[in-house]
């Protein structure tokens, strides 16, 4: 049985793992976190840009997918998009809340692109490496400006006018990078 | 909610740039169409990969995970719940929220009392149910028996289980290469449009200054109506400006046209006020150049232009910077029926021309010579005389057949 295990797709062996969170086992959910938890923490750093945030989200993300595993409806997103949307959400209202608090710093939009990283992540294997360093390249050929708002719409939750504002463009304009954005963005994915 | 392209919702629904009602309608709309969730399955693989390609790739720190076991070991991550994080906005309980629980509590209670032999029923039943067994025989319980063959069957389960699942994962793939197909026809099709939509845009580009072009030209390549074809006052300015490119263009295409072909520019005359005897052939044959076409431009002075339409038998007058008259006066065409003999009228000009331009057509007679002598004068309205009485305005010839 384990052997079949292995041999599925990962998107398959990920429903399984989660489907066995779904029943309270620990293991389980000690495996997901192995797999997801460099990404969880790596996203909510992006958004929130500080360390000590990042990593609560990582735990209240992992809470979430302890309680919220039977919910998990696969016609929708792979449990990996799964878990880094429940992710973009909490940091972003994490974000929304800390711009709410009187006393908050205000930290540059930006700040987080400059983030020194110390701790980058060791345990990726050869494939993972290889497959991000694809994206990567992909993503290098979209126009900075589209990256730029995508990146806002994304990491910074911001709608279309604050992007208009933030990039100093009008809202039809940041409307439209965004859209091409998207657009390109499938382009360069789904492309082989 | 406003129609938008699937993916372009299901990006807008992930990214978070729909309104509340939007949102609700959405999902109103996933929970029935799996088509759209299919779209909203890739949509969020795209972004995943955004991600991944956005982030470098960090460790948390140990202790994290060691907060979670321990929460989870203490009970404080409370556990399970059917609390969807899709529709994280709509978090009522659903009222039958307790159904499962109270049927679970029923059935124990149920099994209990079976238990304590409270379901065993009356004595008669018990007898009619003992009369039943003797005449069936005895039921044997074989405890080890029992275990063999819940063995077997679970060991059959387990052979079903693992053949389903091999046949959920053909299926799953299936299910993500048609996904594939129908995104990749998706962006051929998105791609189809906005070429359609460039095509468009480059046919209205070019309808638009076609239509300049024409508006432009009329007054000089319009085909010929019975009298009047098109007074255009907003020709005499046009012609002035002789900077303008579009304008050069014209000219020399219309210099182009009269060279090679059958409408022929004899000759543009300026204006006299001498009688008819006075006059004679007017300026030159030939093309008008483009120096000669500015040097009319520049002056305001009236002048005509004659071209030939052999097909309709027609000769177009090409009339600029027409003066204005009084109700009292009216312009008037004339030609000359023969060589040497005098001038015929062909009739007033509309009054539509008078301090405008335009164009005229003219039946010649039958007779006419080729280079029939034309000739505008001011008459009182409503002259009908047999030869002009009035100044002569314009002297122009009508050009020879091809």
């Amino acid at each position: 049985m384990g052997e079949s295990v292995k041999e599925q797709p990962p998107q398959l062996e990920w429903e399984t793992t989660l489907s066995q969170v779904a029943l309270g086992s620990e293991p389980a959910l000690r495996r997901l976190y192995q797999e997801f938890s460099a990404l969880v923490f790596s996203v909510a750093l992006k958004v929130l840009g500080d360390k000590r945030e990042a990593e609560e989200i990582t735990q209240d993300v992992f809470a979430k997918i302890w309680r919220l595993a039977s919910s998990y409806d696969k016609r929708k997103a792979s449990v990996k998009s799964w878990i880094v949307m429940m992710t973009r959400s909490a940091s972003i209202d994490k974000l929304r809340k800390r711009a709410r608090r009187p006393d908050s710093d205000s930290r540059n939009t930006y700040d987080v692109f400059d983030y020194q990283l110390q701790d980058v992540y060791e345990q990726k294997s050869p494939a993972q490496e290889r497959a991000v360093s694809i994206l990567q390249e992909k993503l290098e050929s979209l126009r900075p400006e589209y990256r730029a708002c995508l990146e806002l719409a994304y990491f910074k939750g911001y709608s279309q006018k604050e992007i208009a504002s933030a990039m100093k463009v009008p809202e039809g304009t940041a409307k439209t990078y965004l859209r091409r954005g998207l657009l390109r963005l499938r382009q360069l994915f789904n492309s082989k | 909610m406003k129609q938008r392209p699937d993916s372009q919702a299901c990006f807008d629904y992930l990214l978070d740039q729909m309104s509340s009602r939007e949102r609700r309608t959405f999902e109103g709309a996933l929970a029935k169409d799996d088509g759209l969730a299919r779209k909203l399955y890739s949509c969020s693989e795209d972004l995943t990969k955004f991600v991944e390609g956005s982030v470098e790739l960090t460790k948390p720190s140990d202790r994290v995970w060691q907060q979670i076991s321990s929460d989870i070991r203490n009970n404080t991550i409370q556990f399970p719940t059917t609390k969807s994080v899709w529709t994280k906005r709509d978090s009522r309980r659903p009222s039958w929220y307790f159904i499962w629980p109270a049927a679970a509590g029923i059935l124990l209670v149920l099994n209990l009392l079976q238990l304590t032999g409270w379901f065993n029923g009356s004595e008669e039943s018990q007898v009619a149910s003992s009369q039943q067994e003797s005449k069936q025989g005895p039921i044997e319980i074989v405890v080890r028996g029992e275990d063999v063959v819940s063995e077997q069957q679970l060991q059959t389960l387990r052979d079903q289980i693992a053949v389903l699942q091999r046949d959920l994962s053909v299926l799953n793939e299936n299910v993500q290469s048609k996904d594939q197909e129908l995104e990749d026809r998706d962006l051929r099709l998105t791609n189809l449009e906005q070429e359609r939509e460039a095509l468009v845009q480059q046919i209205d580009n070019l309808e638009q200054n076609y239509l300049s072009l024409l508006e432009v030209a009329s007054p000089v390549l319009a085909e010929p109506g019975e009298i009047m074809v098109q007074s255009s006052p907003e020709y005499v300015s046009v012609l002035r400006s002789e900077e303008d490119g579009p304008l050069n263009d014209i000219w020399s295409r219309v210099n182009e046209l009269l060279n090679g072909s059958n409408i022929a520019l004899l000759s543009a005359v300026g204006a006299t006020r001498s009688g008819v005897d006075e006059g004679g052939a007017g300026g030159g044959f030939g093309a008008l150049d483009f120096q000669e076409s500015t040097e009319l431009a520049r002056t305001p002075d009236p002048y005509a232009l004659a071209f030939r339409n052999s097909e309709l038998n027609q000769t177009i007058v090409s009339l600029g910077n027409l003066p204005n008259l009084s109700d009292e006066q009216e312009l008037h065409l004339w030609t000359r029926s023969e060589e040497g003999e005098g001038l015929v009228s062909i009739g007033p000009l509309p009054r539509s021309l008078h301090g405008s331009s335009g164009d005229v057509a003219a039946q010649l007679p039958m007779d006419a010579p080729e280079n029939a002598e034309l000739i505008i004068s001011v008459e009182d309205s409503g002259y009908a005389g047999e030869e002009p009485q009035g100044d002569v305005l314009l002297r122009t010839q009508s050009p020879p057949e091809p």
